[in-house]
């Protein structure tokens, strides 16, 4: 955008010669109208960076205060009463229950176990919680967003009903919120809620709920197979990811049948998960289906034929490698080298200049 | 005959009065809906935690492609910044492009690289791949170094599109200073849609001219000391925080800058990758990737963001601002020449009925208008038929509006990314911007027509961009 770009001269030079009923006026009304805009901005700026400066110095004395006090509250288990005392009645105004619930979240943030557990006590007994409860009926998504992250953060558990609705709100970024804080408090329960879900899965919502599940104790995984049978292709996609890295060998059978599924993303990782969970039997139909599929999704077969095909599978990959096609050659390569390095070897000696490059390309280690 | 004169001249009057009067009125449009578009992506980015990207093993790959010619003074520094960025599955594909200097040495030497037996497929046309290497070191396991014959930048990207393993390719200016998280960033967009596909991501240029950097990371930003690249800084305000990112917001972004870019890699090679035959081969990939979805009736997106992710060195001196201006504008005429289809195409949406047209009228042909001006002007002047009066009043409206739209530039700069902390910044950005009409564009505008002549001619060339180097400009300064 080069803003002088507005034709200076020859806009100028348009009117030169005429002399229009008030136009001289209204021309000086536009200089006076361009310059008052020009002085509100400049006083605006500097305005705004004055406030932001006293803004900034009151929000760190007020955060400091809190700091103490809440540190206080954690180490001295006898005056918490009197400490508590001392923040409710600091809780005068919107902007210092703000600073407040910053400060509570960032030692929440930071401690676990007995003092995560203080920390709860404290932003329940303030009241703070129904503070962030309010929030969730703001007309404003921004406010609501902030309350449903501040009950995440604080780990308020009982919120989790009241944070469903939000998973089919208009927003998108109110929807995200809403899944991650669902995983976040209700661990794997979350999948229940979001099966009902009208929206499809993003991509960011399935790393964030694939990133919260993994991190929850394993003993307590439930059996995602039903969800692999799911309309909703980005559930299945959750599914499947949950599959191959919780190493649920007993939904092989339904990962199998995604293996002929219409949707391309679901194909693949399907293929992958097949490769993760050493599903063998998955080989017939692997052959079966490679002629209709697109490259990557033979791309994808051939590499996992190569993860757990046997030397039984050799011959239908030399005939790929064969195929001419550069990126199902080399994986063909690499995948023979995994079953069976001699075949590798034999290929080497009697192949042409160009299956000896891509040979060489398979067998270097640093690529 | 007179009748006939005269209905020509009022003809013309009006239509660069109807001209000026839309393109005023573009800029306040695309200030207001940037402004609010900003204020939205900053609330949106505060409930976001990239760092989610770091730990999940379903953050897509991506390959970082910086090509390099004769870059040897910082050639180490600048692979070591980028192989220090924060993003958990990436490469950096370095493309020498046959530099003439010992680029290729010091890489070598500096990441312990050895020849590896590289079979390439040629999914894009480019010039010969030499050799590729990689690192001994399992430290620098995920940069590769490509050797290859000088074809230049679009050929050198395409060289490394074809190396690439990555989902994503972010094609950047080996020079450039990337923020750690800046990939974190651009990734984000790619995987917010789940039934639009997101395929270009651009991010904001900043200008690095003066701040403070040490091996190769941004330590400290300060406002240039030199004049020319503190337009520079102002333009580049304006450009991307209020012009691209209105665009960004409509779908209807044509540019994203060749300093820094995210790309889908599938579309970018089922389109043919960067176009040898232009010099402005960043814009015209992003039309022909925009042109090629449609044409498959695709829902698409190119996204924008507006947080500063990466630092650039600006021309510092005129000799080298004039030639990127010109070569900018060549650039633009060829992608619009090369897309004329799109031109007031219904079928291309925002792409063809708003976004091509204003390239076409207030990119291209705007300095060509206002330097047709001047001489107009000069003639009548001569002629005695200007009425110095009026003559003031319309310069002191186009003038006092320049300063309008520059100073909301600075004021939503302060409100939203606060760059410029320095006391006094924003006094002399504001000084900056009352010089820039009276300095600075004309001359970019006499560059910009150089351009028009020169792509008539059928200049095809580059032009040499000499960089001082961070490095240089530090040690300088000590």
């Amino acid at each position: 955008m080069n803003v002088a770009y507005l034709s200076i001269a020859s806009f100028t030079a348009s009117f030169c010669g005429y002399s229009f009923e008030g136009t001289e006026l209204a021309l000086l009304l536009i200089i006076f109208t361009n310059i008052l805009l020009v002085v509100m901005l400049l006083l605006w700026l500097y305005a705004s960076k004055l406030m932001a400066k006293a803004r900034e110095a009151r929000h760190n004395r007020l955060t400091a205060f809190y700091e103490n006090l809440v540190s206080s509250y954690l180490e001295e288990k006898n005056a918490r009463k009197s400490i508590m005392q001392k923040l409710h009645q600091q809780l005068t105004s919107k902007e210092r229950a703000r600073l407040l619930v910053n400060v509570i979240i960032l030692y929440k943030g930071n401690f676990s176990g007995e003092y995560g557990q203080s920390l709860n006590e404290l932003f329940t007994s303030l009241d703070l919680h129904r503070y962030s409860m309010r929030k969730l009926r703001s007309a404003k998504w921004n406010k609501r967003a902030e309350g449903i992250q501040e009950l995440t953060r604080m780990t308020i558990r009982d919120a989790a009903p009241d944070l469903v609705k939000f998973l089919d709100a208009r927003e998108r970024d109110v929807r995200m919120l809403a899944v991650s804080a669902l995983a976040e408090l209700s661990g794997y329960d979350a999948l229940n809620y979001i099966e009902e879900r009208n929206y499809e899965l993003s991509e960011w919502e399935q790393l964030v709920l694939l990133e919260r599940f993994l991190s929850l104790p394993k003993a307590n995984v439930p059996d995602v197979a039903r969800l692999l049978r799911s309309q909703n292709d980005s559930l299945v996609l959750l599914a499947l990811h949950l599959v191959k890295h919780l190493n649920q060998y007993h939904a092989g059978a339904e990962v199998i049948l995604l293996l002929r599924h219409s949707n391309v993303k679901v194909k693949l990782l399907a293929i992958e998960a097949a490769a993760a969970l050493l599903l063998t039997e998955c080989i017939p139909v692997l052959v079966q289906v490679f002629p209709s599929e697109n490259r990557t999704v033979q791309v994808s077969i051939i590499g996992t034929m190569g993860e757990i095909g046997s030397s039984n599978d050799i011959d239908f990959i030399i005939e790929q490698v064969n195929s001419g096609d550069h990126e199902i050659a080399l994986k063909g390569l690499e995948a023979i080298g995994k079953i069976e390095p001699s075949a590798i070897r034999t290929m080497a000696q009697s192949g042409t200049g160009e299956l000896q490059k891509l040979i060489a390309h398979a067998a270097d280690s640093r690529l | 005959m007179e009748q006939a004169l005269t209905f020509i001249y009022q003809f013309f009057n009006y239509s660069i009065l109807v001209y000026a009067v839309a393109i005023s009125l573009s800029y306040l449009g695309l200030s207001l809906i940037s402004y609010f578009a900003l204020r939205n992506h900053l609330r949106r980015n505060s409930f976001i935690n990239f760092r989610s990207i770091l730990s999940s093993p379903l953050s897509p790959p991506v390959s970082l492609i910086a090509p390099a010619f004769n870059e040897e003074s910082n050639i180490v520094d600048n692979v070591r910044s980028l192989l220090s960025i924060h993003y958990p599955k990436y490469e950096v594909v370095i493309v020498n492009d046959g530099s003439k200097d010992s680029s290729l040495q010091k890489l070598v030497e500096a990441f312990h690289l050895e020849a590896v037996s590289f079979a390439v497929n040629y999914k894009i046309a480019c010039k010969e791949i030499k050799a590729i290497y990689k690192s001994r070191n399992p430290a620098y396991r995920n940069l590769i170094v490509v050797d290859k014959v000088n074809g230049g930048k679009a050929d050198a990207l395409n060289s490394g599109i074809n190396i690439a393993s990555g989902k994503y390719i972010a094609c950047i200016d080996v020079d450039c200073v990337l923020e750690p998280d800046s990939l974190l960033r651009m990734v984000k967009p790619f995987m917010d849609e789940s039934k639009t596909k997101v395929i270009a991501s651009g991010g904001v240029i900043r200008i690095a001219n003066s701040c403070r950097i040490e091996n190769g990371r941004l330590i400290e930003i300060r406002l240039p000391e030199q004049l020319l690249p503190r337009f520079q800084v102002l333009e580049y305000i304006r450009a991307f925080l209020l012009g691209r990112m209105a665009w960004g917001r409509m779908n209807g972004l044509l540019l994203i800058s060749g300093a820094f870019g995210l790309f889908d890699k599938e579309i970018v090679i089922a389109c043919g990758g960067y176009d040898h035959k232009t010099v402005g081969e960043d814009m015209e990939l992003v039309v022909r990737m925009r042109s090629y979805m449609t044409s498959f009736k695709q829902k698409y997106k190119v996204t924008f963001i507006p947080d500063p992710l990466c630092w650039t060195e600006a021309p510092y001196n005129y000799k080298i601002l004039g030639r990127q201006r010109n070569r900018w504008t060549r650039g633009t005429i060829e992608t619009l020449r090369f897309h004329k289809k799109m031109f007031f195409n219904p079928s291309f949406g925002i792409l063809g009925l708003v976004s091509y047209p204003y390239w076409f009228f207030f990119e291209w042909l705007a300095p060509l208008i206002e330097f047709c001006g001047v001489l107009y002007c000069l003639l009548l002047a001569a002629f005695g038929d200007l009425s110095l009066y009026i003559f003031l009043l319309l310069l002191g409206c186009v003038y006092t509006f320049a300063m309008v739209v520059s100073t909301f530039a600075i004021w939503v700069d302060q409100q939203t990314y606060r760059q410029y902390r320095e006391p006094f910044a924003h006094t002399r950005l504001f000084v900056t911007a009352l010089l820039e009409p009276l300095w600075f564009h004309p001359f970019v505008v006499w560059h910009a027509v150089r351009g028009n002549i020169d792509y008539m001619r059928g200049k095809k060339a580059w032009g040499t961009m000499t960089r001082a180097g961070f490095a240089a400009a530090q040690k300088g300064k000590k």
